[in-house]
């Protein structure tokens, strides 16, 4: 279960540890593809929290944080955005960079 | 494909006999409709696919699919998947990165370190994007230069953008895109656009898509995210063209690396070799879909060539004949 950030609760859910959004929307091919791969690594990886954001609804996170694609993953440590990951990417290489950018 | 990647090697050996009598490499149109054939005649059947559902998921509207008025692409794909699945196929979310032959099987590795053996393999890789090569393009991807409209275009309301290239899918993306921007150039370096004549009729009709043809990008530019393109002459006087979105549809290139590795023979642009039957040079290897010397890339085609692959793999295997087939 990944929960859901809206313009109001985002600023206070990503100020402290390690997390990553996943910037998305419901009509988004690509999207609905990552989502699993998502929620199932929500599940597993235990440093780092999950959130996600409907850019549909909350476009002001989205402007705030230059997402012009989506599915884009934002990773932020304490606040501070540390990278960007935008389409498809497969399990593996998304691993690769949690554990790059989080250890 | 990403073929170059060394493999670590996993603690387990391999199983010593094929699990799989066909092992489907890729999950589109191709792939999902081999596997529901394959897993219909009794074969063991494994789906090994990094996206399933394969290109067409990008797609908002498909319209030419026989059965479907108008269907977004991720759920005509959902459907061939639970088809493959009820059918009894297996689906494998994970990357081949090599297959070689294997005594008289073939042994197929993965990104996420399996080792699977078969006894035939069923190549349906389909395409890779054609990727803007001039300077700034990599710079600029994500943030301003764009290889899906369907799900970037959104964040352009009213704004203005330009789409390259002349085929049906460049139509297709500035047709939506023309409902969010204010102005949408298409950039095409031929002297009239090749998309169905429809298409063009349509993009008339809509009255804020401008076509400019005989010409090319040749450079990408802005500060934060992309402002301006430059082409190769003029228009309205400038070479010069402000934009803040550039959405590029110039193709694709066959994703034919594993095929490359089995020494199965390939065109001069990298597309597989088949016959009618979907068979390639390699004995046990056959191949499916936009990734062969097909001389039409439509998901219907793929489709059709997939069931046409299961069911040579399947006489191939059993010495059995389907009524109908060759």
């Amino acid at each position: 279960m990944v929960n859901e950030l809206n313009d109001e609760t985002f600023a206070k859910n990503i100020a402290k540890g390690n997390v990553v959004v996943d910037f998305y929307a419901d009509w988004c091919g690509p999207c609905q593809l990552m989502k699993p791969m998502f929620e199932k690594l929500a599940g597993e990886v235990k440093n780092i929290t999950f959130f996600k954001v409907n850019v549909d609804k909350c476009q002001k996170a989205a402007q705030e944080h230059d997402v012009r694609s989506i599915p884009t993953f934002a990773l932020f440590k304490n606040g501070e955005e540390i990278d960007q990951i935008s389409g498809v990417i497969s399990e593996g290489d998304f691993k690769k960079k949690l554990k790059a950018v989080f250890g | 494909m990403k073929s170059e990647k060394k493999i670590v090697k996993a603690d387990k050996k391999p199983e010593e006999k094929p699990a799989y009598d066909v092992i489907i490499i890729g999950g589109g149109f191709a792939g999902l409709s081999a596997a529901i054939y394959s897993a219909r005649y009794n074969l063991k059947t494994l789906v090994i696919s990094k996206q399933p559902g394969g290109a067409i998921i990008n797609a908002a509207h498909v319209e030419n699919y026989p059965g479907y008025v108008n269907i977004s692409g991720i759920e005509l794909m959902q459907k061939f998947e639970e088809q493959a699945k009820s059918c009894g196929a297996e689906i494998l979310i994970d990357d081949a990165i090599g297959v070689m032959k294997h005594k008289e099987e073939f042994k197929v590795e993965t990104e996420q370190q399996k080792e699977l053996l078969s006894n035939a393999i069923i190549i349906a890789t389909g395409t890779d994007r054609r990727k803007l090569e001039v300077p700034g393009a990599k710079e600029y991807e994500s943030k301003g230069v764009h290889y899906c409209a369907t799900c970037d275009g959104a964040f352009y309301k009213n704004k203005v953008v330009a789409v390259i290239g002349g085929s049906n899918s460049s139509a297709h993306a500035a047709m939506l895109l023309s409902r969010i921007a204010k102005q949408v150039y298409i950039l095409y370096r031929g002297e009239e656009m090749r998309c169905e004549p429809i298409l063009c009729t349509h993009m008339e009709e809509l009255g804020n898509i401008k076509m400019i043809f005989n010409t090319n990008v040749v450079q990408v530019k802005g500060t934060k995210f992309l402002d301006k393109i430059i082409l190769d002459r003029p228009f309205d006087g400038s070479v010069e063209l402000a934009v803040d979105g550039l959405f590029v549809e110039i193709g694709s290139v066959p994703s034919s690396a594993i095929a490359k590795q089995l020494g199965v023979e390939l065109t001069q642009s990298g597309e597989i070799k088949v016959n009618i039957q979907q068979e390639t040079n390699v004995k046990g290897v056959f191949a499916a879909g936009d990734v062969t010397n097909t001389p039409l890339r439509q998901g219907i085609i793929a489709a059709a060539q997939g069931v046409k692959a299961a069911t040579s793999a399947y006489k191939m295997l059993t010495g059995k004949k389907v009524t109908g087939a060759w």
